[in-house]
């Protein structure tokens, strides 16, 4: 049975639930950009560059992934040609998925934990990517974020049969899966493949993920997979000594490494995952650090407690955000809101406001105007551009010389405001008023959501018909309006960032002969041949289209004019070799012309000039072969 | 030398109802957002004789702007009544007045202290 098919059948039966994980805002629109293989850097960097936030982690991995020191990376679209478009569509997913799940209702599911262990697999993934190569950094971390997501599916499907399960699992002492069969028929592992593969993350992703629970895992897709997967154990065996600090025991014999080098491997994690912690405002990571190895069963005792509290207490308490740098105020604020059966969350400057906000996701933030540092205003711009703090409801506190520029409060993007100093039944009224407001709105968001994926199911129709108005019938390559556009897009982002750009026009010689003496058929047949031969030989970052005819053309971003006369004198000794068949005996050979982006040929126009011109030049000499410079002309003006 | 001044140094009547707000779930709240103050407007003096000797109007009135707040919930009126005129000198009016304010700011916050602690022993 594969991963794959595992968890096949129950997705679409857990689908109806409607409570899976699942990317929000930025989240959904990079899934739904990248559902196919055509999207391109642009798209998913256009998207990302929304969110100020997913920008910075994004850049914060980009960076850190840099083996050598270069440049610092400043910009999505430099992030994305050093680690790949496809490597940053896959960690923007995953980030997009710890900021919409911070909590749940499963009261008896240790979200923080939960978080700031998958984060610890992320990091351990990443650094023994770079110790062991062969997997890449990005992907690894990407991969050990996600390890365990299948957990928090459960407990957001079943949030009160989850708790029964983990009650259960505790009972019998590790036997989680067991109990998870038993109780939902479907245990954590299964769910969580078939979720990664819903989400489009590569098949080596699913495989790895898969192997986590086995010791006799079934063969693996690639050795790419293989190795992923035997990393990511290693990752999960590293991940409690990164909770706890730990620096005792070995690390797994495979990974060869000596007593120094583990120890520098693992303060290397440590500090990573303290600084993702921070980044990423898991509380766990940040304050609960030594606590980080009790037992769920002991967190599931004590948050069973808090549960059977809050149910005392039905709808009627807000988690609250409380802010203000006069420490009398605040004390008095909060003690009116708790006892009016608020959660409240203190906070006394601005930042650390911020911080909070993003670390307690509270659905009301009553704050303070004058404040040093960072101000009220502020505070609330602030929240406002930050996709996870975008909804919450604020209150601005002010005096009453201010009452005249309540205005710019609103303005800032302020629901209501307040003035100082403050009754406490009037400050209470307003307080319900907001959560009468916020019930609303978390109403019309959840509408929204089903609104975005019915949208998303359109645009998925919509994309299928665009990517058809792209792409070439007979090959299946990009066709010639793409080409354009593509190089047009690639070629800007190499001007921006002073890189290397080339192009490869390719001819099929003798291409009227074999249409004369074969008939369209066998010509058509050619030119698929070619084509796949083409496509395999390109790497990763090239795109191949057909101009039209029998002319196509490579774009190399990155690659210089020697790189890419290399990648065109490969495809054509490969063309050359390539044997077609059904009854066609002569060899196809190409002749290619190469060209760079360089000073005096930096538009479309000029590479595609000059590279035509150079394919004209390799016919001239004969055929079957690559021209990458102009030839010396015997007439040429001396200067 | 000082002038009289037109308040008393706290308004008992605010300390009173702070007491009835701490009821009996918490009685002493009274007394913990006194010492929240009276903490606080240490750190607050400091910033304040920073700011003049940088000649900084904007964090003066800031400052000042927070210990009015901090001392108008305890009922500190006379603290309270200085902040405010602190707060419309450093924004319009002569830097020195200000220094004069702020050493006038501190004999208030002592007077507080005195006033609290004569309150606690009394009790």
């Amino acid at each position: 049975m594969s991963a794959k098919e595992r968890g096949g059948k129950p997705i679409e039966e857990l689908k109806l639930a409607g409570n899976l994980p699942s990317p929000t805002g930025v989240g959904l629109a990079i899934l739904e950009l990248t559902r196919g293989e055509d999207y391109s850097m642009g798209d998913v960097t256009r998207v990302i560059q929304t969110d100020p936030a997913l920008t910075g982690r994004i850049l914060r991995i980009a960076n850190s992934a840099a083996s050598s020191p270069t440049q610092p990376i400043t910009s999505v679209s430099q992030a994305a040609m050093r680690l790949g478009v496809r490597s940053v569509r896959n960690v923007a997913l995953g980030f997009s998925l710890v900021s919409g799940h911070r909590s749940g209702e499963c009261r008896s599911f240790d979200y923080e934990r939960y978080w700031a262990h998958s984060l610890a697999v992320a990091v351990a993934a990443q650094v023994l990517a770079e110790e062991t190569r062969g997997v890449t950094p990005t992907d690894a971390f990407t991969c050990g974020l996600l390890s365990d997501i299948g957990s928090l599916a459960l407990a957001s499907i079943h949030p009160e049969r989850y708790a029964e399960v983990l009650r259960r699992a505790c009972e019998q002492e590790g036997s989680l899966l067991l109990a998870e069969r038993e109780l939902l028929d479907i245990d954590h592992v299964q769910l969580g493949c078939a979720l990664l593969s819903e989400w489009g993350l590569p098949e080596s992703f699913v495989y790895a993920l898969g192997t986590v629970d086995t010791r006799e895992p079934e063969l693996a897709p690639s050795p790419e997979a293989e190795r992923l997967a035997r990393l990511l154990r290693h990752a999960l065996a590293l991940a409690p000594r990164i909770l706890t600090g730990s620096q005792e025991g070995e690390l797994p014999e495979e990974l060869e490494l000596d007593v120094a080098r583990t120890a520098t491997v693992l303060a290397r994690c440590r500090g990573d995952w303290l600084e993702w912690g921070r980044t990423l405002q898991i509380p766990s990571a940040l304050r609960k650090a030594e606590s980080a190895g009790v037992p769920k069963a002991e967190l599931e005792l004590a948050s069973q407690r808090a549960a059977a509290e809050a149910r005392a207490k039905p709808g009627c308490g807000l988690r609250i955000l409380a802010v203000d740098d006069d420490p009398v105020s605040l004390r008095l604020i909060a003690l009116h809101l708790s006892r009016a059966g608020h959660e409240v969350i203190r906070a006394t400057t601005g930042r650390e406001a911020l911080l909070a906000a993003l670390e307690h996701a509270p659905q009301m933030v009553i704050t303070d105007w004058m404040m040093p540092d960072m101000d009220g205003l502020e505070l609330c711009r602030t929240l406002r551009s930050t996709e996870e703090c975008r909804g919450m409801y604020v209150i601005v506190l002010t005096g009453r010389d201010r009452e005249s520029r309540a205005v710019e409060a609103f303005d800032a993007g302020a629901d209501e405001y307040f003035l100082k100093p403050f009754e406490s039944r009037l400050l209470l009224a307003r307080v319900r008023a907001g959560q009468r407001t916020i019930e609303l709105r978390e109403q019309v968001e959840s509408d929204r959501r089903i609104q975005a994926q019915q949208v998303a199911d359109m645009s998925v129709l919509n994309r299928k018909l665009e990517a058809a108005a792209m792409t070439d019938v007979l090959t299946r390559l990009p066709n010639r309006r793409f080409a354009l556009r593509r190089l047009e897009e690639d070629l800007g982002i190499a001007l921006a960032n002073e890189t290397a750009l080339s192009v490869v026009m390719i001819d099929i010689d003798l291409f009227k002969q074999v249409n004369d003496e074969h008939g369209h058929g066998m010509g058509d047949l050619v030119l698929r041949e070619t084509a796949n031969v083409l496509r395999g030989i390109v790497r990763r970052e090239d795109t191949v289209c057909r101009l039209g005819g029998e002319e196509f053309l490579v774009i190399c971003p990155g690659a210089n004019l020697e790189q890419a006369a290399a990648t065109a004198e490969r495809m054509r000794r490969a063309v050359a070799h390539h044997v077609i068949g059904y009854g066609y005996g002569r060899p196809v050979t190409i002749s290619a012309g190469v060209a760079q982006r360089e000073e005096g040929a930096d538009t479309v126009d000029d590479l595609l000039r000059v590279a035509d011109r150079r394919v004209y030049v390799a016919k001239a000499a004969g055929r079957d072969q690559v021209c990458s410079e102009d030839p010396p002309r015997s007439h040429a003006k001396s200067a | 030398m000082s002038q009289p001044h037109p308040e008393p140094v706290l308004d008992l009547s605010v300390l009173a109802a702070l007491r009835e707000l701490g009821g009996v779930d918490e009685p002493g709240l009274a007394d913990e957002l006194m010492q929240l103050f009276l903490q606080d407007s240490l750190r607050r003096m400091s910033t304040l004789e920073d700011a003049l000797a940088l000649g900084d109007r904007v964090a003066l009135a800031r400052t000042a702007h927070t210990l009015r707040s901090s001392s108008t919930n305890v009922g500190a009126l006379r603290v309270a009544r200085i902040c405010t005129e602190l707060e419309t000198i450093a924004r319009e009016g002569e830097v020195r007045d200000a220094a004069f304010r702020v050493r006038e700011l501190a004999r208030a916050i002592a007077a507080v202290r005195e006033a609290h602690g004569q309150l606690r022993r009394a009790a």
